[in-house]
């Protein structure tokens, strides 16, 4: 109580000065907020502005985990409530500059907020559909349209970028003003360019699609719909070396969120692909050296124990193995279309490989069914012998034991058409994806694979 | 913790602390806290037509630009289009308010009970339980409209435009009773009041004497859902989508069943109430909404 009695008495008497350089707070406020309008206003090319998700997403409190992804926009600042933007997001939004507004206001810190829709907007929108978001319904990729200025300095002094951090679900940002060549290249439709470009890599029909940039080879995967790139070598050991970084696509090139670093070779972006019809490859531009991306039958190094590795997984952790959409084979998705299977069952969900799921031992190649709220296996399948055979340059070969269940395999359907693609005798690649997740590549001609995750 | 003695004698303490600060130099704030008073911005062509057709004829402010903490916060929520606002609030005056006008002869009875602030979200809000929310109207002072980026007012895409006037009418329906409540003994015609209204759907719900599974949460709900579902038909219909409110009553099993008796006898409070409280007859003011509607489809 004593001390309370001090605190007053030294409050009562006003001998200091509660502004700093003779401003209030307010004043303050306000002076930093036009700084930041005129800043904003004051890029004679625009910005380029580059935002990363944290993998988390927000709705109510509620929060939800997924992919982290970076994607990036060109704008204009036109006036003080109008701006104009293109999005890497979709090639639909790469030609057509949308107009939409935006404020800077004073917020608990000076805040940017995008108030009205535009592409910034789509990958935050609730509704899947529209934002083609893997968080669930409600959710978005976790990006934001109102950010707080995140710079510790005052505007004057932040240069020609600007941090920005999401106030919703703490994306960071980053303005980076662009020079006239970039706004150049926005304009000119170069965005879109390099999305077909890179979206042209799936023209190569094989699995493995190898770089060749300065005398380096990498093995190249793409994950469009994650928006990461995946880069494999091998070192000067023999080991296998993978990092997988997120691209964004401006106007200048494709660039990723982090570098590729292979001893001496650091590869922080592709500047230019172009689709030779031709040659079936790719020809790109990697730190202004030409290089080819051309479709192997091989790995550039096959992961040895990867086969094993799979199986085990499945038969430790007594569940399956689960793909949604079952083989892929020459450029086509489902090429034997699972995803129509309807039956008794139920309505095909995913694909299973279960190691060792009958005791005797025998393991499990069946679809799995929605029946209702429930799932069922398939009412027929097949029963690989367990485990399949793991070849000592990285194979698995697997072979029929017999067929499952109550019903006969309809000759030449879905299923049939699966079972005779994983009893191939040439057997197949695995590559690891994830942590919980494996391609299978048919080791004939590598155009045939089927993509393995963990349903748990 | 409870103040004891002890406490209450140090408050006055303080207080007589502070009584006895003497401010020599007063100098009054030139500059206002920076955003009171609300922000202010060049007027578009957006901002000129909500002027001219909304707030000087209804005296209603429509915010459509997106201020932090307006809506449900810490919702995932997306702002309008702006292109979809004028669009949006067009269909409104012709659709909604229009036959208002016409039934009570002029803008006098809207422009008195419309809630003074029309916010527009571009997206509908989300619930952990998987619902969603596409309006919502505060004490009379305010209506919420979800959605506004989906609007069309073609012939195709008519469900999520009924749907936006159903919504309209029912957050109206709510002003109207937060300004006079419906008799009491409404809340008594039917039970079964229950929050897990979602796990319900709207055909279940009107073989339980509701007219739509929403009017199963609450009685507030259900007396606005007997008046949007009346004015501009309900979802879940014999259809598949969006009917009638007679084409509905024949999901309730038909005349004779209690579920059928139970919402004809909502359906007779309601247009008593409209007619009592506000000397508005309920059926003419359905037929110009329905004539609204169909004349204003593309």
């Amino acid at each position: 109580m004593a001390a309370a009695v001090m605190i007053v008495n030294v409050g009562c008497k006003k001998t200091y000065d509660d502004t700093v350089g003779g401003k209030t707070a307010d004043q303050r406020v306000s002076e930093v907020i036009a700084a930041y309008q005129k800043k904003l206003m004051g890029a004679t090319y625009g910005w380029i502005f580059v935002e990363s998700t944290t993998g988390i997403a927000y709705n109510q409190g509620v929060s939800q985990t997924g992919p982290r992804i970076v994607l990036a926009y060109y704008m204009q600042f036109v006036d003080s409530t109008k701006v104009l933007m293109l999005s890497d997001f979709d090639t639909s939004m790469t030609a057509t500059p949308k107009s939409s507004g935006y404020r800077v206001k004073a917020l608990t810190r000076p805040a940017l907020i995008f108030d009205t829709y535009n592409y910034l907007h789509v990958p935050c929108d609730p509704d899947p559909r529209i934002s083609k978001s893997p968080f669930g319904t409600g959710y978005g990729w976790g990006t934001d349209f109102e950010y707080t200025f995140a710079d510790s300095t005052v505007p004057t002094d932040a240069g020609d970028t600007l941090r920005l951090v999401g106030n919703l679900n703490g994306a960071e940002g980053l303005l980076i003003k662009a020079t006239q060549a970039q706004r150049d290249a926005y304009l000119q439709g170069k965005t879109k360019a390099h999305m077909v470009g890179l979206s042209n890599t799936n023209n190569i029909l094989n699995y493995f699609k190898r770089l060749t940039i300065g005398g380096v080879n990498y093995e190249l995967r793409i994950d469009a719909f994650n928006r990461t790139i995946t880069f494999t070598w091998v070192d000067g050991s023999g080991n296998i070396k993978s990092q997988t970084v997120s691209y964004y696509i401006t106007g200048s090139g494709v660039l990723f969120s982090a570098p590729i670093v292979n001893g001496s070779q650091t590869i922080a972006g592709i500047d230019d692909i172009t689709w030779n019809g031709a040659t079936s490859t790719l020809t790109v531009t990697i730190n202004g050296q030409q290089g080819q991306v051309v479709g192997y039958t091989t790995p550039i190094k096959a992961d040895v124990n990867a086969p094993s590795r799979w199986w085990n997984y499945s038969y430790n952790n007594g569940y399956f193995w689960a793909s949604w959409q079952g083989f892929h084979s020459n450029g086509v998705d489902d090429a034997f279309g699972v995803t129509s299977l309807s039956n008794t069952a139920g309505d095909f969900y995913y694909f299973a490989y279960w190691a060792g799921y009958f005791t005797n031992p025998a393991d499990l190649f069946i679809p799995v069914m929605l029946n209702g709220n429930s799932l069922r296996l398939n009412t027929y399948g097949s029963a690989p012998a367990a485990p399949p055979q793991f070849t000592t340059n990285g194979k698995a070969i697997f072979s029929e034991l017999g067929t499952v269940g109550a019903d006969p395999i309809p000759p030449g359907g879905p299923v049939d058409q699966s079972n005779s693609v994983l009893y191939n005798g040439a057997g197949f690649y695995l590559v690891q994806t994830g942590d919980k997740s494996y391609d299978m590549v048919l080791a004939t001609d590598a155009k045939t694979w089927i993509s393995w995750f963990w349903p748990l | 913790m409870k103040p004891s003695a002890k406490n209450i004698m140090l408050c006055i303490g303080l207080l007589a602390g502070m009584a006895a600060c003497k401010k020599d130099s007063f100098t009054p704030l030139t500059t206002p806290p920076p955003g009171l008073g609300g922000d202010t911005w060049a007027q578009d062509s957006v901002d000129k037509f909500i002027y001219d057709s909304m707030t000087v004829p209804y005296n209603v402010a429509v915010y459509y630009k997106w201020l932090p903490g307006q809506l449900d916060f810490p919702s995932n929520i997306t702002p309008p289009d702006a292109s979809k606002v004028i669009p949006v609030l067009k269909a409104l005056l012709n659709v909604a308010y229009a036959p208002y006008n016409q039934q009570t002869g002029s803008n006098v009875f809207l422009r008195r009970y419309l809630p003074k602030a029309l916010e527009m979200a571009g997206s509908a809000e989300y619930l952990p339980n998987g619902a969603r929310f596409l309006g919502q109207a505060e004490g009379g002072t305010s209506m919420l409209l979800y959605e506004v980026n989906y609007f069309s007012r073609k012939k195709v895409d008519s469900n999520s435009f009924k749907q936006m006037m159903h919504t309209m009418h029912h957050e109206f329906g709510h002003i109207l009773h937060q300004n006079v409540l419906y008799p009491v003994s409404f809340k008594t015609i039917s039970t079964g009041y229950t929050g897990n209204w979602y796990n319900i759907s709207d055909a279940e719900a009107r073989t339980l004497g509701f007219i739509t599974s929403y009017a199963q949460a609450a009685p507030d709900e259900d007396f606005v859902e007997m008046i949007s579902t009346m004015l501009a038909g309900g979802e879940g219909g014999p259809s598949g989508g969006y009917d009638e409110y007679e084409a509905l009553l024949t999901q309730t099993g038909g005349p004779g069943t209690t579920a059928y008796a139970t919402i004809k006898q909502k359906e007779a409070v309601v247009v008593d109430y409209f007619q009592r409280v506000w000397s508005i007859n309920f059926y003419a003011l359905r037929a110009k909404c329905r004539t609204a509607f169909v004349n204003y489809l593309q």
